[in-house]
Order: C-alpha cells, then structure tokens, then sequence
C-alpha cells in the first residue's frame, strides 16, 4: 500500500491520464479488489517505457465492470443492446399478436384490445414504446459514430444523454397524442 | 492438428468471412427500421381509433400493405442480426447452435404469420 502510494503521487503525474484526482480515486478502489501489482496496472510510471516509446501501461485501460465508474456513454450502449432485445423477444410478439388478431376477425381483435387497452395492456405498450424510441434514438447515434464522427468527449457524453432525453420525450409526445385522440 | 497440405489448414481456419457483411446489413435494415417505423407509428396515431374496422380498411390500402411488409421484413431481418450477436456473446458451445437455429425458426414463422395476416387483410379475405 505505501508502495503504491508513493506511486500515485509523485509518479504517475507526467501522464494526462493518469494525473486526474478522478483517475486515482480508480486507483483506490483499485486497490481495494486487488494488490499492488493490479493497481500498478491502471498507473502509468515514468521511465518503465515499452518498446514502442509507450508507457507499460498504456491508458486507458479499462479495469473490471465493478471498479470503473459508470459514465452515460457506457450507459446508453448497453442500454441499446437490452432494448433491442426486449424488442426481438417482446414487443415483436405484441405486434403479432395485434397483427394476427386484425387478420383473425373482429372477435379476436377486441380480445387483443380488451388486453392492450387494460392496465397492464397500457404499461407494457407504453413501456415498449419507451424501449423502442431508446434503441432508434441510441441506433442513431450509433450510425453517426460508424461514420468517424462524435467521439470526442463533449459530443460523445451530449449524444448520450440526448439519447435518453430524446426517448423520454418521444414517448410522452405519442402517448399524450394517443390518450387525447383515441379515448383509451 | 489436421491432414491436408498447410494452405488446406490455413484456408479452413480464420473468421467465417461474413463479418463485415453482417455488420453493414445491420446498419441497412437500421436506415429502413427507421424510415418505415416512423412511418408506422405516424400511421398508427393519425388513424381516428384503433378499433377493427379502422385498422383493417387502412390495412386494405396497397399504401399501407406494401410499406407493412417492408417494415415486416426489414424489422425482422435486423433483429435476426442483432439477437444473433447476444447469442454469439453470450451463450457458448451447443447451446449457441440451439439458439441460433430456435432464432432461425423464431425469425422465419414470425415473419411469414406477420406477411400472411397482412396479405389476408389487404387481399380482402379478413
């Protein structure tokens, strides 16, 4: 623990990575899974260059899911892996099950609307409506980020927030459209 | 490892060769979720209710059916791509090969049950 402490603050301090308070709180909770060996790890120490002129430990690195801090931009990406699943495997069965019913006959479409326009019925479509406008606003930014652009830190962190927002309001603009026009 | 001459090994080994069209496939069918399923929850809120008969004579319409069939097809196609990635990250050895194809069959009858109960309405037999 000296070790590394003597580490932290002297050594690491050339590095733009590693001279951030914020990056050696990391550190710390480094230290707390893990001994002085795995903390060196997530530190750059100067004059231990690799060979190719890079420090030993090249940041970022990126340390086990439960010591990184969780920031928006790993938030939303695993966000839109969920959601698009939640879509593959739960609202597509909600859309068969309408589109079905309608094909059925009129019976059935009432038996699926009785559903989808109960308590429950509402929560879930509304719920999917969420999901879905999450993974088109979060695909979005995917498809402007496959194309090189938006990785700086600013852009990254608004595109992900905007991501969120962006769902959230969706949401609430179709609903309160539907809920004024359809008498639900 | 193997028999063969070493090319024969070489060539039998590496990735499947598919990535890349996989992932630009991904991002088409993205850039038409997008398009058409604006267009379908446009559609859906603009109706003057969502009963029976409303959805059904706006079914009937080829202006519609024919986008309904797109957005059948190319939400189906994304999402056989994207679950095909949970499984190839998720789940290993047999398991993933019941998977795929349980993905396989899932995408296939849920798409042909989807086209066929649009057809149905729109061809006029509902």
């Amino acid at each position: 623990m000296r070790q590394y402490r003597a580490l932290t603050s002297d050594a690491s301090r050339d590095c733009q990575w590693c001279a951030t308070d914020e990056w050696l709180r990391h550190c710390d909770e480094a230290l707390e899974y893990a001994d002085f060996e795995r903390a060196k790890r997530f530190i750059c120490i100067p004059g231990e260059e690799a060979m190719a002129g890079r420090p030993t430990s090249p940041r970022p690195l990126s340390p086990h899911l439960s010591i990184w801090k969780w920031q928006i931009h790993a938030i939303v990406s695993m966000t839109h892996r969920i959601t698009g699943n939640a879509l593959a495997m739960g609202a597509v069965l909600f859309f068969l099950w309408w589109l079905v019913a309608a094909a059925t006959g009129p019976e059935a479409y009432l038996f699926f609307m009785s559903i989808a326009t109960g308590w429950l019925g509402k929560l879930i479509a509304i719920g999917f409506t969420w999901t879905f406008f999450q993974h088109m606003c979060s695909g979005i930014r995917h498809l402007i980020m496959d194309t090189g652009q938006g990785f700086d830190l600013v852009t990254s962190k608004t595109m992900a927030f905007a991501a969120f927002a962006a769902s959230v309001v969706l949401t609430i603009v179709t609903w309160g459209i539907i809920f004024s026009t359809k008498g639900f | 490892m193997g028999t063969g001459t070493d090319l024969g090994r070489v060539r039998g080994l590496g990735s499947a060769k598919d990535g890349v069209h996989h992932w630009w496939l991904q991002r088409v069918t993205a850039v038409s979720n997008l398009v058409l399923m604006l267009w379908f929850i446009f559609s859906l809120v603009r109706l003057p209710s969502l009963d029976y008969s409303s959805v059904t004579l706006w079914l009937r319409q080829p202006v519609a059916a024919v986008p309904m069939i797109l957005l059948i097809a190319t939400v189906f196609w994304h999402l056989r791509l994207g679950v095909q990635v949970l499984l190839e990250d998720y789940v290993h050895g047999s398991t993933r090969v019941v998977g795929m194809l349980a993905l396989n069959f899932y995408t296939v009858a849920g798409a042909a049950a989807a086209v066929f109960a649009v057809l149905k309405i729109a061809l006029g037999a509902a």
